[in-house]
Protein backbone atom coordinates (compact mmCIF):
# COMPACT_ATOMS: atom_id res chain seq x y z
CA UNK A 1 0.00 0.00 0.00
CA UNK A 2 1.56 3.21 -0.66
CA UNK A 3 0.92 6.49 0.33
CA UNK A 4 2.16 9.83 -0.83
CA UNK A 5 2.54 12.88 0.82
CA UNK A 6 3.56 16.03 -0.98
CA UNK A 7 4.27 19.30 0.41
CA UNK A 8 3.56 21.32 -3.01
CA UNK A 9 2.35 25.07 -3.10
CA UNK A 10 1.65 27.78 -0.64
CA UNK A 11 -1.50 27.03 1.24
CA UNK A 12 -1.40 25.37 4.23
CA UNK A 13 -3.89 22.69 4.50
CA UNK A 14 -3.77 18.82 5.75
CA UNK A 15 -6.48 16.35 5.20
CA UNK A 16 -6.15 13.76 7.89
CA UNK A 17 -9.27 12.03 5.83
CA UNK A 18 -6.82 11.48 2.91
CA UNK A 19 -3.88 9.52 5.06
CA UNK A 20 -6.74 7.17 7.02
CA UNK A 21 -9.52 6.51 3.90
CA UNK A 22 -7.69 7.66 0.67
CA UNK A 23 -4.18 6.80 1.71
CA UNK A 24 -2.98 9.77 0.11
CA UNK A 25 -2.00 12.94 1.86
CA UNK A 26 -1.78 16.28 0.00
CA UNK A 27 -0.23 19.12 2.16
CA UNK A 28 0.20 22.65 0.91
CA UNK A 29 2.67 24.99 2.88
CA UNK A 30 3.49 28.22 2.70
CA UNK A 31 6.81 28.70 5.19
CA UNK A 32 7.62 32.43 4.77
CA UNK A 33 11.05 34.32 5.69
CA UNK A 34 14.77 33.93 4.80
CA UNK A 35 15.46 32.34 1.43
CA UNK A 36 13.66 30.67 -1.26
CA UNK A 37 14.29 26.48 -1.19
CA UNK A 38 12.60 24.28 -3.75
CA UNK A 39 12.68 20.52 -2.51
CA UNK A 40 11.09 17.58 -4.41
CA UNK A 41 11.42 17.84 -8.00
CA UNK A 42 14.22 19.67 -8.57
CA UNK A 43 15.87 22.35 -6.69
CA UNK A 44 15.96 25.45 -8.73
CA UNK A 45 15.81 28.43 -7.12
CA UNK A 46 18.93 30.76 -5.96
CA UNK A 47 18.61 31.92 -2.76
CA UNK A 48 16.85 35.81 -2.57
CA UNK A 49 15.82 38.01 -0.61
CA UNK A 50 12.42 36.37 -0.06
CA UNK A 51 10.39 33.53 1.24
CA UNK A 52 10.99 30.04 1.64
CA UNK A 53 8.19 28.16 -0.22
CA UNK A 54 8.49 24.06 0.10
CA UNK A 55 7.21 22.47 -3.31
CA UNK A 56 6.78 19.21 -5.16
CA UNK A 57 8.06 17.34 -1.42
CA UNK A 58 6.83 13.95 -2.17
CA UNK A 59 6.26 11.83 0.42
CA UNK A 60 5.78 7.79 -0.51
CA UNK A 61 4.64 6.09 2.33
CA UNK A 62 5.39 2.35 1.97
CA UNK A 63 7.01 0.19 0.09
CA UNK A 64 8.34 -1.78 2.69
CA UNK A 65 10.50 -4.16 1.31
CA UNK A 66 12.65 -1.00 -0.27
CA UNK A 67 14.06 -0.31 3.28
CA UNK A 68 16.82 -2.60 4.56
CA UNK A 69 19.04 -0.38 6.36
CA UNK A 70 18.90 0.33 10.55
CA UNK A 71 15.98 2.73 11.30
CA UNK A 72 17.47 5.90 10.17
CA UNK A 73 17.48 7.59 6.99
CA UNK A 74 19.22 10.32 5.56
CA UNK A 75 19.02 11.64 2.21
CA UNK A 76 20.59 14.62 0.75
CA UNK A 77 19.90 16.68 -1.69
CA UNK A 78 21.65 19.29 -3.13
CA UNK A 79 22.26 21.73 -5.77
CA UNK A 80 25.60 23.62 -5.49
CA UNK A 81 25.66 25.70 -8.48
CA UNK A 82 22.23 27.61 -6.22
CA UNK A 83 24.46 27.16 -3.11
CA UNK A 84 21.23 24.85 -1.72
CA UNK A 85 21.07 21.69 -0.44
CA UNK A 86 18.57 19.80 1.85
CA UNK A 87 18.87 16.96 4.02
CA UNK A 88 16.19 14.54 5.30
CA UNK A 89 17.09 12.80 8.76
CA UNK A 90 14.73 10.33 10.05
CA UNK A 91 15.97 8.76 12.93
CA UNK A 92 13.71 6.00 15.14
CA UNK A 93 11.17 7.65 17.56
CA UNK A 94 11.82 10.88 16.06
CA UNK A 95 15.14 12.22 17.31
CA UNK A 96 16.39 14.89 15.30
CA UNK A 97 20.40 15.01 14.22
CA UNK A 98 21.30 17.74 11.84
CA UNK A 99 23.44 16.54 8.89
CA UNK A 100 24.99 19.90 7.05
CA UNK A 101 24.76 19.10 3.53
CA UNK A 102 25.12 22.48 1.91
CA UNK A 103 24.11 25.98 2.35
CA UNK A 104 20.48 24.86 3.96
CA UNK A 105 20.77 21.68 5.10
CA UNK A 106 16.66 20.94 6.75
CA UNK A 107 16.48 18.61 9.16
CA UNK A 108 12.95 16.60 9.30
CA UNK A 109 11.59 13.99 11.44
CA UNK A 110 7.77 13.54 12.41
CA UNK A 111 6.82 12.79 15.70
CA UNK A 112 3.58 12.89 17.54
CA UNK A 113 0.41 11.35 20.02
CA UNK A 114 -2.75 11.29 19.85
CA UNK A 115 -4.78 9.28 22.42
CA UNK A 116 -3.51 5.44 22.30
CA UNK A 117 -1.95 6.02 18.72
CA UNK A 118 2.08 7.46 18.25
CA UNK A 119 3.18 8.90 15.08
CA UNK A 120 6.59 8.38 14.16
CA UNK A 121 8.54 8.52 10.90
CA UNK A 122 10.61 5.92 10.05
CA UNK A 123 10.09 3.25 12.52
CA UNK A 124 9.49 -0.30 11.95
CA UNK A 125 8.60 -1.13 8.60
CA UNK A 126 7.58 1.86 6.80
CA UNK A 127 10.46 3.62 6.10
CA UNK A 128 11.35 3.43 2.31
CA UNK A 129 14.15 3.84 0.38
CA UNK A 130 16.46 6.63 -1.05
CA UNK A 131 14.97 7.18 -4.54
CA UNK A 132 17.16 5.85 -7.65
CA UNK A 133 15.65 6.52 -10.60
CA UNK A 134 17.79 9.76 -11.09
CA UNK A 135 17.65 13.64 -10.68
CA UNK A 136 13.58 14.24 -10.60
CA UNK A 137 12.64 11.30 -7.92
CA UNK A 138 11.11 12.47 -5.11
CA UNK A 139 12.14 12.28 -1.33
CA UNK A 140 10.78 9.23 -0.01
CA UNK A 141 9.31 9.10 3.47
CA UNK A 142 7.04 7.03 5.56
CA UNK A 143 4.97 7.56 8.66
CA UNK A 144 2.80 5.51 10.88
CA UNK A 145 0.35 5.52 13.34
CA UNK A 146 0.53 2.63 15.46
CA UNK A 147 -1.30 1.59 18.21
CA UNK A 148 -1.53 1.50 21.51
CA UNK A 149 -3.46 -1.79 22.27
CA UNK A 150 -6.09 -0.95 24.90
CA UNK A 151 -6.00 2.73 24.57
CA UNK A 152 -9.30 4.27 23.23
CA UNK A 153 -8.98 6.69 19.75
CA UNK A 154 -9.25 9.81 20.30
CA UNK A 155 -8.53 13.74 19.52
CA UNK A 156 -4.98 14.44 19.01
CA UNK A 157 -1.89 16.17 17.93
CA UNK A 158 0.70 15.34 16.21
CA UNK A 159 3.79 17.54 15.30
CA UNK A 160 6.24 17.84 12.45
CA UNK A 161 9.66 19.09 13.68
CA UNK A 162 11.71 20.46 11.29
CA UNK A 163 14.86 22.75 11.34
CA UNK A 164 16.40 24.88 8.59
CA UNK A 165 19.89 25.41 9.45
CA UNK A 166 22.55 27.68 7.64
CA UNK A 167 25.72 26.33 6.92
CA UNK B 1 -6.00 0.68 13.70
CA UNK B 2 -8.65 -0.19 11.02
CA UNK B 3 -11.29 0.64 13.61
CA UNK B 4 -9.78 3.92 13.91
CA UNK B 5 -9.92 4.61 10.22
CA UNK B 6 -13.22 3.30 9.67
CA UNK B 7 -14.22 6.25 12.02
CA UNK B 8 -15.26 9.74 10.47
CA UNK B 9 -11.92 11.85 10.54
CA UNK B 10 -12.57 15.35 11.06
CA UNK B 11 -10.30 17.45 8.77
CA UNK B 12 -6.62 18.51 10.48
CA UNK B 13 -5.58 22.19 10.01
CA UNK B 14 -2.20 21.91 9.14
CA UNK B 15 0.10 24.84 10.36
CA UNK B 16 3.38 25.84 9.40
CA UNK B 17 4.73 27.87 11.90
CA UNK B 18 7.48 30.76 12.48
CA UNK B 19 10.06 32.08 10.02
CA UNK B 20 13.13 33.67 10.78
CA UNK B 21 14.84 36.50 8.26
CA UNK B 22 17.85 36.76 7.73
CA UNK B 23 19.72 33.23 8.06
CA UNK B 24 23.03 34.71 8.04
CA UNK B 25 24.14 38.16 9.00
CA UNK B 26 27.83 39.42 9.56
CA UNK B 27 29.70 41.96 12.00
CA UNK B 28 32.84 43.32 10.61
CA UNK B 29 32.66 46.81 12.31
CA UNK B 30 32.24 47.28 15.96
CA UNK B 31 29.71 50.41 15.34
CA UNK B 32 27.52 48.44 13.65
CA UNK B 33 27.57 45.44 16.51
CA UNK B 34 23.70 45.78 16.46
CA UNK B 35 22.14 43.81 13.99
CA UNK B 36 18.20 42.53 13.62
CA UNK B 37 16.66 39.43 12.51
CA UNK B 38 12.79 39.32 12.46
CA UNK B 39 10.79 36.46 13.19
CA UNK B 40 7.39 36.04 11.63
CA UNK B 41 4.06 34.07 12.26
CA UNK B 42 2.56 33.73 8.73
CA UNK B 43 -0.19 31.26 10.76
CA UNK B 44 -3.89 32.51 11.22
CA UNK B 45 -3.18 31.37 15.01
CA UNK B 46 -1.10 33.13 17.83
CA UNK B 47 2.32 30.99 18.60
CA UNK B 48 5.16 31.20 21.43
CA UNK B 49 8.55 31.15 20.42
CA UNK B 50 11.65 31.80 21.78
CA UNK B 51 15.21 33.28 20.75
CA UNK B 52 18.64 32.19 21.54
CA UNK B 53 22.26 31.97 20.32
CA UNK B 54 25.05 29.99 21.17
CA UNK B 55 28.68 29.82 20.20
CA UNK B 56 29.49 27.91 17.54
CA UNK B 57 32.46 25.80 18.92
CA UNK B 58 32.88 22.92 16.16
CA UNK B 59 31.42 21.73 13.15
CA UNK B 60 33.12 18.47 12.44
CA UNK B 61 31.69 15.46 13.23
CA UNK B 62 28.03 14.94 12.69
CA UNK B 63 26.24 17.15 15.06
CA UNK B 64 27.51 20.62 15.82
CA UNK B 65 29.55 21.64 18.93
CA UNK B 66 27.44 24.42 20.43
CA UNK B 67 28.07 26.47 24.20
CA UNK B 68 26.35 29.15 25.89
CA UNK B 69 27.53 33.05 25.15
CA UNK B 70 26.88 35.83 27.24
CA UNK B 71 28.98 37.37 24.08
CA UNK B 72 26.20 37.89 21.99
CA UNK B 73 22.91 39.42 23.36
CA UNK B 74 19.46 39.14 22.23
CA UNK B 75 16.28 40.76 22.91
CA UNK B 76 14.02 39.78 23.38
CA UNK B 77 14.00 35.63 24.37
CA UNK B 78 10.62 34.71 24.64
CA UNK B 79 8.01 36.09 22.69
CA UNK B 80 4.13 35.33 21.77
CA UNK B 81 3.44 36.43 18.34
CA UNK B 82 -0.36 36.86 16.87
CA UNK B 83 -1.72 35.43 13.62
CA UNK B 84 0.75 37.60 10.86
CA UNK B 85 2.54 39.20 13.56
CA UNK B 86 6.35 39.80 13.31
CA UNK B 87 8.83 40.58 15.81
CA UNK B 88 12.48 42.46 15.41
CA UNK B 89 14.55 40.57 17.59
CA UNK B 90 17.50 42.75 18.40
CA UNK B 91 21.17 40.98 18.79
CA UNK B 92 24.11 42.70 19.79
CA UNK B 93 27.26 41.88 19.76
CA UNK B 94 29.23 42.92 23.48
CA UNK B 95 32.93 42.47 22.59
CA UNK B 96 34.87 45.57 22.76
CA UNK B 97 36.93 44.37 19.98
CA UNK B 98 36.77 42.45 16.80
CA UNK B 99 38.20 38.86 17.59
CA UNK B 100 41.36 38.43 15.59
CA UNK B 101 39.46 35.03 14.66
CA UNK B 102 36.18 34.99 13.72
CA UNK B 103 33.64 34.12 15.82
CA UNK B 104 30.39 32.02 14.76
CA UNK B 105 27.04 32.27 16.41
CA UNK B 106 23.80 30.01 16.02
CA UNK B 107 21.19 32.56 15.97
CA UNK B 108 18.04 29.61 16.61
CA UNK B 109 14.36 30.72 16.65
CA UNK B 110 12.10 28.02 18.38
CA UNK B 111 8.41 27.78 17.99
CA UNK B 112 7.57 26.53 21.36
CA UNK B 113 4.87 23.44 22.15
CA UNK B 114 3.01 26.21 24.25
CA UNK B 115 -1.12 26.51 22.72
CA UNK B 116 -1.38 30.41 23.17
CA UNK B 117 -4.38 30.47 21.07
CA UNK B 118 -7.75 30.99 22.39
CA UNK B 119 -9.29 27.73 23.31
CA UNK B 120 -12.43 26.45 21.30
CA UNK B 121 -15.15 24.69 22.59
CA UNK B 122 -15.27 21.17 21.78
CA UNK B 123 -17.97 19.18 21.62
CA UNK B 124 -17.98 15.24 22.67
CA UNK B 125 -18.54 13.45 19.74
CA UNK B 126 -17.67 9.58 18.85
CA UNK B 127 -15.19 10.97 16.08
CA UNK B 128 -11.73 11.20 15.88
CA UNK B 129 -10.95 14.47 15.96
CA UNK B 130 -6.96 15.47 14.29
CA UNK B 131 -4.36 18.06 13.96
CA UNK B 132 -0.82 18.11 12.61
CA UNK B 133 1.39 21.31 13.46
CA UNK B 134 4.41 22.11 11.94
CA UNK B 135 6.93 23.40 14.21
CA UNK B 136 9.91 25.44 12.64
CA UNK B 137 13.21 25.92 13.72
CA UNK B 138 15.28 28.44 12.12
CA UNK B 139 19.00 28.26 13.06
CA UNK B 140 20.88 31.20 11.32
CA UNK B 141 24.63 32.34 11.06
CA UNK B 142 25.91 35.40 12.70
CA UNK B 143 29.63 35.84 11.77
CA UNK B 144 32.03 38.39 13.62
CA UNK B 145 34.99 38.93 12.16
CA UNK B 146 37.66 42.11 11.43
CA UNK B 147 37.27 43.60 7.95
CA UNK B 148 39.63 41.74 5.91
CA UNK B 149 39.31 38.05 7.28
CA UNK B 150 39.78 35.09 5.28
CA UNK B 151 39.55 31.18 5.15
CA UNK B 152 42.69 29.76 4.56
CA UNK B 153 42.80 26.20 3.98
CA UNK B 154 45.45 23.46 4.08
CA UNK B 155 44.84 19.41 3.23
CA UNK B 156 46.52 17.98 6.35
CA UNK B 157 45.84 14.17 5.20
CA UNK B 158 43.92 12.41 2.26
CA UNK B 159 43.02 8.84 2.38
CA UNK B 160 41.43 6.71 -0.28
CA UNK B 161 38.70 4.70 1.04
CA UNK B 162 37.76 3.08 -2.10
CA UNK B 163 37.78 2.93 -5.57
CA UNK B 164 35.62 5.92 -5.65
CA UNK B 165 36.47 8.22 -2.36
CA UNK B 166 38.48 9.88 -0.75
CA UNK B 167 38.67 11.39 2.59
CA UNK B 168 40.33 14.64 3.24
CA UNK B 169 41.44 16.13 6.55
CA UNK B 170 41.41 19.94 6.33
CA UNK B 171 42.47 22.89 8.03
CA UNK B 172 41.33 26.22 8.04
CA UNK B 173 44.61 28.21 9.17
CA UNK B 174 42.97 31.55 8.12
CA UNK B 175 40.75 33.96 10.36
CA UNK B 176 37.22 33.26 8.52
CA UNK B 177 35.46 30.06 8.23
CA UNK B 178 34.07 28.85 5.11
CA UNK B 179 32.38 26.08 2.96
CA UNK B 180 34.99 24.40 1.21
CA UNK B 181 32.44 23.53 -1.87
CA UNK B 182 33.42 23.94 -5.46
CA UNK B 183 31.84 26.91 -5.57
CA UNK B 184 34.81 28.69 -3.98
CA UNK B 185 37.91 25.83 -4.55
CA UNK B 186 39.24 24.03 -7.26
CA UNK B 187 39.81 19.92 -6.07
CA UNK B 188 42.69 18.99 -8.08
CA UNK B 189 43.73 15.20 -7.35
CA UNK B 190 46.85 13.78 -9.08
CA UNK B 191 46.97 10.06 -10.24
CA UNK B 192 50.23 8.86 -11.96
CA UNK B 193 51.49 12.00 -11.99
CA UNK B 194 48.71 13.29 -13.77
CA UNK B 195 46.35 16.30 -13.15
CA UNK B 196 42.42 15.59 -12.81
CA UNK B 197 40.01 18.62 -12.12
CA UNK B 198 37.33 17.36 -10.28
CA UNK B 199 34.22 18.38 -11.77
CA UNK B 200 31.02 19.56 -10.34
CA UNK B 201 29.56 16.67 -11.23
CA UNK B 202 32.32 14.55 -9.36
CA UNK B 203 31.52 16.46 -6.34
CA UNK B 204 27.59 15.32 -6.72
CA UNK B 205 27.57 12.93 -3.87
CA UNK B 206 29.89 15.25 -1.10
CA UNK B 207 28.47 16.47 1.65
CA UNK B 208 30.43 20.15 2.59
CA UNK B 209 30.49 21.04 5.87
CA UNK B 210 31.11 25.09 6.83
CA UNK B 211 35.30 25.01 8.59
CA UNK B 212 35.77 26.91 11.39
CA UNK B 213 38.64 29.62 11.72
CA UNK B 214 41.20 27.50 13.48
CA UNK B 215 39.87 24.22 13.01
CA UNK B 216 40.19 21.13 11.07
CA UNK B 217 36.97 19.02 9.60
CA UNK B 218 36.73 16.05 7.85
CA UNK B 219 35.76 15.73 4.04
CA UNK B 220 34.95 12.65 2.28
CA UNK B 221 34.60 13.51 -1.76
CA UNK B 222 32.39 10.57 -2.49
CA UNK B 223 31.31 8.65 -5.46
CA UNK B 224 34.07 10.72 -7.75
CA UNK B 225 35.30 7.82 -9.62
CA UNK B 226 38.62 7.87 -10.03
CA UNK B 227 41.08 6.88 -13.04
CA UNK B 228 43.08 4.09 -12.45
CA UNK B 229 46.57 4.17 -11.27
CA UNK B 230 48.25 5.72 -7.33
CA UNK B 231 46.73 9.05 -5.83
CA UNK B 232 49.85 11.18 -5.54
CA UNK B 233 48.41 14.50 -4.49
CA UNK B 234 45.33 16.10 -3.32
CA UNK B 235 45.08 19.21 -3.32
CA UNK B 236 42.56 22.75 -3.18
CA UNK B 237 42.80 25.88 -5.33
CA UNK B 238 41.10 29.01 -4.41
CA UNK B 239 38.93 29.73 -7.44
CA UNK B 240 39.45 33.85 -8.63
CA UNK B 241 36.20 35.94 -7.90
CA UNK B 242 34.66 36.29 -11.13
Amino acid sequence: MKKTLSIVALVALFSLNALAVQDEITISGYLGGGAIVSFGEEITDDIVDGEMYFQGWDFDLGDLEEYTGTDRYIYTKSNLDSGISMTIDSYNGGAMISENGGYIPVTYYFDGYDAGHVWTLGTEKQLTSAPSDGENSGHFFSFQRGDISGQPPGSYEAYLYTTVSAN
Amino acid sequence: MKRVFLLLFIFSSFLFSITMYPLIETISNLKKRQIVFKVSNPTERTVAADFSIKFLVDTNGKKEKRIETQKVMAYPSQFVLKPKESKKIRVRYMGSVLPDVEEVYRIIAHELNIDVSDKMQKTTTNKVEGQIKMRFTYEGLLFVHKPKAKANLKIKTFEILDTNSIKLTINNIGQASIVPNYNFYNFIITIDNKEYLLTEKNLKDTKFKRILAGKENILILKNIKLPQGKLNTVRLEKKDKK
